[in-house]
């Protein structure tokens, strides 16, 4: 076991935080003013080699092992973790189930523009009445003759305003339940699609979600991706990347809300000394520091079994659920130990208040990962 | 165009000065633990002026680093960037040399390399800010020099060399090949990208020692300088604050300007 990183991993990790410095930061407190996420950022962590680290190379990825990967999210994420969810989504969720489950037409077709930054993709699987209970979807594909038909509503979805093409779930027969689920492949100019911003939101202000519509939406047959009936397993792939992203952007929040308080900690003066000397912001440093490690470690072990194809439904549950609720709270005290002067989006504490919260909702709530911890320790199922 | 690039490591000047520390009996700066040191920021900048004539007339860039085998990793950045090869120059005679010493080591190792058209350095290194390894470099190989460039392009088969000087710039045109120090006024040098990294890491560096470059090792390390370092002391700073109270503004004005001149200040 070796703790140390490699000289590649060093070398990501200096990269990717100076050019989240130079490339996330400048913008960030106008683009959560305005509720604005600018896609340029796309093809800039494109460019840099930083938007699809983990993908194959031969679908335009770098094709790095999943550490490398969650130490150049995390060093992103530490300047923003919205603004990075909102960048890589497309080559986390949607392009890794794609890549598991899609014809290696599909993958042609549409992995390298996606990982290159020349096409924005969404994964679409929550509706209005289906959040974390996916046997909910009511958005129905109806076969006829060659075309499927199909008719619903996608909500909070990554980047569902601005995407180019979007892979999504629906139910192709109700009475089948889960196992009438299937993925299908849309493009935008496709009639029947349709899209709408969301907006008015309290965190996640840098982020970019929208509503899809599909109304009388006509596919064809070989816009199905994969088998009907394993559309949630095949989904629950690329949402299993996308949750070590978060585990990993957590960190990174962390990580950022820890040197902000240790800084803030030492300059600010009251009663006579940097409020650092107080004994009892002590205590809340010092627990900010070991639940950052925890949380590191978590992370990175879950990353090193994926890595190397070990199953690690737990390990990622205990990393994305320890790792975010840790950011919540850490970024909560940041703020605090920040004073008034925490509230304002002047400091970075401030901004990660907000994502912080919505961290611990999307990729799986706090709930279903504990639901899926007990589960695997107990071999009983108590989701419902 | 070939480019050879002599670059430096130094500790990182972005530490907080309570992580800066001095080992008063040895003379020397003592490493800051857990911050890794990294490449002299104008050397950096010499690296993306050589990576800019790269992209536009192609060529081959080497990096040489003179150090410890600990160093590759400031020439393994500078693959990263773009550069194609990077080489480490170390041995134990080489440690404690100075300027004088360390610029007859890296003219030695140019030799080696052998072929190119330009060499360039950082104006000097952000650690002890002396600036003498370029000029010193010139001298020993017998080529012309400009100073401080902020800009360099080829015209006629010759260097056009941009110089920054106070309020302005020169142009200089130099035969090739020359040696050339840049300044910070060639911008922010490029990130590594994704693809040079994996590659960069990939790649050996070479090491060289005193036999590969044919140097003569009485010439180097402290027993060769031609100074000493007598003392090396972080200064005390005393700080004291007048507070210069007249009947009126003009009065204390004139007495703060007063104070000031009697203080040297301006
Ligand atoms: C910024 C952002 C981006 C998103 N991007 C996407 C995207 O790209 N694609 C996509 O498909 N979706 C996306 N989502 C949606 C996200 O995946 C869902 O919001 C999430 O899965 C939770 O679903 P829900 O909001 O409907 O909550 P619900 O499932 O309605 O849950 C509400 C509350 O009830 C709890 N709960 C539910 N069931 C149980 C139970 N059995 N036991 C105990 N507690 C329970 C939950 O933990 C939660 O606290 C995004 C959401 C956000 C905020």
């Amino acid at each position: 076991m070796d703790f140390e990183l490699t000289e590649e991993q060093r070398m990501f990790h200096d990269m990717a935080r100076k050019f989240a410095e130079q490339e996330i930061l400048p913008t960030l407190k106008e683009n959560e003013r305005q509720e604005k996420f600018d896609p340029g950022i796309i093809k800039k962590m494109a460019s840099q080699g930083l938007l699809a680290p983990h993908m194959p190379k031969e679908y335009g990825g770098l094709g790095l092992d999943y550490i490398t990967s969650a130490i150049i999210w995390e060093q992103l994420c530490g300047a923003s973790l919205s603004v990075t969810q909102a960048a890589v989504s497309g080559p986390i969720q949607p392009a890794t189930n794609l890549l598991d489950a899609g014809t290696e037409e599909q993958k042609k077709k549409y992995l390298p523009p996606v990982c290159k930054g020349e096409s924005i993709m969404s994964g679409a699987v929550v509706e209005p009445t289906a959040g974390s209970d996916s046997s909910m979807i009511e958005t129905v594909a109806r076969r006829s003759g060659n075309r499927w038909i199909i008719n619903g509503t996608k909500i909070f979805i990554t980047n569902g305003e601005i995407a180019d093409v979007v892979l999504f779930i629906a139910q192709t027969d109700k009475s089948k339940g889960l196992k009438g689920l299937a993925s299908f492949i849309v493009e935008r100019d496709t009639p029947g699609f349709s899209s709408t911003p969301l907006k008015g939101k309290i965190s996640w202000r840098g982020g970019s979600e929208g509503t899809l519509r599909f109304t009388d939406m006509e596919l064809p047959l070989e816009n199905q991706v994969g088998e009907i009936g394993g559309a949630l397993r095949d989904a629950l792939r690329g949402i299993d990347t996308a949750r070590l992203f978060l585990a990993a952007g957590a960190v990174g929040l962390a990580q950022s809300c820890l040197e902000a308080s240790i800084k803030y900690a030492k300059e600010r003066v009251q009663f006579g000394k940097p409020i650092g000397g107080h004994q009892l912001i002590q205590e809340i440093i010092a627990k900010m520091a070991t639940k950052v490690d925890a949380a590191r470690w978590l992370t990175y072990r879950a990353a090193d079994l994926k890595s190397r194809g070990i199953r690690h439904i737990k390990e990622m549950s205990y990393a994305k659920y320890f790792s975010t609720e840790a950011a919540l709270w850490i970024a909560s005290q940041a703020v605090k130990i920040h004073g008034s002067f925490g509230t304002i989006d002047d400091y970075p504490v401030g901004h990660h208040y907000q994502d912080a919260i919505t961290a611990t909702i999307l990729g799986g709530t706090a709930q279903m990962h504990q639901l899926t911890i007990g589960q695997q320790l107990l071999e009983m199922a108590a989701f419902r | 165009m070939d480019i050879i690039v002599c670059v430096k490591q130094i500790p990182d000047p972005e530490i907080p000065p309570s992580k800066f520390k001095l080992d008063i009996e040895s003379k020397k700066v003592v490493p800051p633990e857990g911050i890794p040191p990294v490449m002299n920021p104008y050397d950096e900048q010499a690296v993306e002026l050589a990576l800019r004539l790269k992209d536009k007339y192609g060529g081959k860039i080497t990096v040489l680093t003179l150090g410890s085998e600990a160093t590759s990793s400031i020439a393994k950045h500078a693959l990263a960037m773009g550069a194609d090869e990077g080489i480490v120059i170390t041995n134990k005679a080489f440690e404690d040399s100075d300027s004088f010493s360390k610029a007859y080591i890296l003219s030695q190792a140019i030799k080696k390399v052998g072929d190119y058209d330009l060499v360039l350095c950082g104006r000097q290194a952000a650690d002890w800010d002396e600036g003498l390894v370029g000029s010193i470099i010139a001298e020993n190989l017998g080529l012309p020099l400009v100073t401080l460039a902020e800009a360099v392009d080829v015209a006629n088969g010759k260097l056009k060399v941009k110089r920054v000087i106070l309020d302005g710039y020169q142009v200089f045109t130099v035969p090739i090949p020359a040696v050339v120090t840049v300044s910070n006024e060639v911008g922010r040098p490029r990130l590594p990208s994704g693809w040079g990294i994996i590659s960069a890491s990939q790649k050996q560096i070479p090491v060289w020692s005193v036999d590969d470059i044919e140097a003569d090792s009485s010439k180097t390390g402290a027993s060769a300088a031609r100074r000493k370092l007598v003392k090396l002391f972080i200064p005390e700073r005393e700080r004291k604050c007048e507070i210069i109270e007249r009947e009126t503004t003009a009065e204390a004005s004139i007495e703060l300007v007063d104070t000031l001149i009697k203080a040297g200040a301006i």
